[in-house]
């Protein structure tokens, strides 16, 4: 795949422009098996990074300055099954690929998009952030995803009296314009 | 996390120039060979059809006897109006980068790589709506835009609507190169000799026979459109190139026999030739490279896998190895009232061997074994051409009409004209010819000189559609 697509680059480059922009969406939440979609939440106070501490490497084509702008996306859905309101936060975390445990803010890894939630007992409700990444916003991550493959997780904390934690998708995207690779 | 996909490049950077070295050479190669790809422009204005006469001699034999400007001619030299175009125009002219790369390859560089390759590539027409990434453009955003989507089963890619972008790059034909290596492709410069008792000689050089192409192949074209992999199934990129070039000697007899009497019709003229041809050859390629990847039995890439290259590369080039072939032509031609119709077979029998150097990849290394390596044929390939014209005397100027037929690796056919008022011509054809062509031109004629043009077209590169221009040619006889 990797050569591949870097092959497919490479004829694609022939219909490029100057000023063409290459947009590439990973999907990430399709490299996490089934089954480790879901993430039960235990009773108490409850501290986790999903899907590990190492989490999810995210392939990049290029290492390159070309690339101009990120997103990532996630989107899930919080079940809070017992009998007291479940509270606490969420937000992603980034690192480059050499850094394999992405809780400890050792070796490159950075946090974005801390959200809180709430929910009531017994019910659930959907969770969704979208992080932009440029120059001006997010730098530090945003020079992660410039630096080639990286890795994603997300940190879940919550105080609660049992719950689950379902992801339903994990997008990131990346634009950049090829020809800036010639200076 | 199996899934992951590791973009580290294992060749080595020599690896990767030498292997540049020699994608360029075999651009350079065949783009020179392209060159002579082109027909006569006032043939291309009739969609290519080429009329009874001695400009046919390399097809029929018959016509080495035949009288000359009955038709017409086409003797221009065709005038290389694609390099104007190529630097004319702000979109593909590489002149910015005489200052400075960055001239070209900035945000607000209007340089398109796609239109420079596209007129690069037609060295002889002036092309009027050159292939352009412009059609990616995204009027939300105001640029070209495409998009690559990678999940774990597969990967697309689209223009910004979602349309798969076809990964297709090609020019000349891929079955320009036939089974018979002796059938050498149309001589760049012919010149012939008229010798005693309806003897002739010709000299020539050919160089041609040019296709080149780019393209995914059947697994991976289906991969691209609907975004899945299948399990341990082969994706790949197919480069077919094919080109040579030679020096050729033809040696022949061609003669005016007697009078054949046709009833209701008067008496024909006969011509019958015969022509045996030798060439020496200087280079050749003939080449089916396709490197890929293979997936696994879940339908997955494995990040470590290194590609997976196959196919040879056979070539000549002078000081490895050289060409030589002979053939026999025979061709009859007849012509009653100002209407002839000609038969030739080429190649009725007819040897060539190549040698050279053969590069195979056997789908384990990147390293090909190399050895040496030839490429022959022997026998009766033989290739047909029929074609017909004639004169039609109008109140006001004279109509030329002529068709032709021929096969060689596969049917071609033309149907044209060519109406004459005074100095000016106008000609139009329809055809087909590896897909169906038409020909549109004109022409100014005067004792010495002739200016002709031709609009031509061609299938846009990567973008699709129709690509139209014209092509010019300038004869000047003192």
């Amino acid at each position: 795949m990797p050569r591949l697509a870097l092959i497919t680059l490479l004829v694609l480059l022939a219909g490029c422009s100057a000023n063409t922009r290459y947009t590439i969406h990973v999907d990430v939440l399709s490299f996490i098996p089934q089954n480790q979609r879901s993430l039960n939440i235990p009773t108490g106070y409850y501290l986790v990074v999903y899907p590990g501490l190492e989490g999810q490497q995210v392939p990049l084509p290029l290492s390159l300055d070309i690339l101009e702008r990120g997103q990532i996306a996630i989107q899930g859905n919080l079940t809070n099954t017992g009998a007291i309101p479940m509270s606490g936060n969420y937000e992603i975390r980034l690192a480059p690929e050499s850094d394999t445990n992405l809780s400890d803010n050792i070796g490159g890894d950075v946090g974005l998009g801390n959200t809180s939630f709430n929910v009531a007992a017994g019910q659930s409700r959907s969770i969704s952030t979208t992080v932009d990444l440029n120059a001006g916003q997010n730098s530090a991550a945003f020079n992660i995803i410039k630096s080639g493959s990286f890795r994603i997780a997300i940190r879940v904390e919550a105080n609660s009296n049992g719950g689950r934690f379902d992801l339903t998708a994990a997008r990131v995207g990346v634009t950049g314009r090829p020809f800036a690779i010639i200076k | 996390m199996s899934a992951e996909i590791n973009i580290g490049l294992r060749c080595t950077g020599s690896t990767i120039l030498l292997a540049m070295h020699r994608l360029v050479g075999i651009m350079v190669f065949t783009l020179a060979c392209g060159f002579s790809f082109s027909q006569g422009v006032r043939s291309l204005g009739m969609a290519g059809l080429v009329l009874p006469g001695p400009e046919a001699v390399y097809l029929n034999p018959a016509y080495a006897a035949y009288p000359a400007g009955l038709y017409g001619s086409d003797r221009g030299f065709r005038l290389p109006v694609g390099l104007l175009g190529l630097l004319l125009r702000p979109e593909s002219s590489p002149l910015p980068a005489l200052r400075g790369l960055s001239n070209l390859t900035s945000e607000n560089s209007p340089f398109d790589l796609l239109t420079f390759y596209d007129q690069f590539t037609h060295p002889d027409q002036f092309l009027i709506n050159p292939a352009s990434s412009k059609v990616f453009i995204n009027p939300s955003t105001g640029y070209p835009e495409i998009q690559i989507s990678v999940d774990a089963n597969g990967l697309q890619i689209t223009d910004y609507q979602g349309k798969p972008i076809p990964l297709e790059l090609g020019l000349g034909s891929q079955t320009s190169v036939g089974t018979s290596k002796a059938l050498t492709p149309a001589p760049l410069i012919r010149i012939p000799f008229a010798l005693d008792s309806n003897l002739f000689l010709d000299l020539g050089l050919h160089a041609g026979g040019l296709g080149l192409s780019l393209s995914p192949n059947g697994n991976l074209r289906q991969a691209l459109q609907s975004g899945q992999l299948q399990p341990s199934t082969e994706y790949a990129l197919i480069l077919n190139a094919n080109a040579q070039a030679g020096l050729n000697m033809g040696f022949g007899y061609a003669a005016r026999l007697p009078d054949l009497p046709i009833p209701d019709l008067g008496s024909a003229k006969l011509y019958v030739g015969a022509r045996g041809e030798a060439f020496y050859g200087l280079a050749y390629l003939e080449s089916n490279l396709s490197v890929g990847v293979q997936t696994d039995a879940q339908g997955r890439f494995d990040s470590g896998q290194a590609p997976v290259y196959r196919g040879t590369v056979f070539y000549t080039v002078p000081g490895n190895g050289s060409g030589l072939g002979v053939r026999a032509d025979l061709g009859v031609a007849l012509e009653i009232r100002g209407t002839t119709l000609g038969l030739g077979i080429r190649n009725a029998l007819g040897y060539a061997r190549w040698s050279g150097t053969e590069l195979r990849w056997n789908g384990t290394s990147s390293n090909p074994t190399s050895a040496p390596g030839e490429r022959s044929s022997l026998g009766f390939v033989p290739a047909f051409f029929l074609n017909l014209a004639t004169l039609l005397p109008l109140e006001a100027g004279t109509l030329l009409v002529g068709g032709d037929l021929g096969y060689e690796t596969s049917l071609y056919g033309r149907v044209g004209g060519e109406y004459s008022l005074g100095p000016a011509r106008l000609r139009a054809g329809l055809g087909f010819d590896n897909g169906p062509r038409f020909g549109l031109g004109a022409g100014f004629v005067r004792p010495g000189f002739s200016l002709d043009a031709a609009l031509t077209t061609h299938r846009a590169p990567i973008v699709g559609g129709t690509v139209f221009g014209i092509a010019a040619s300038l004869g000047i006889n003192f």
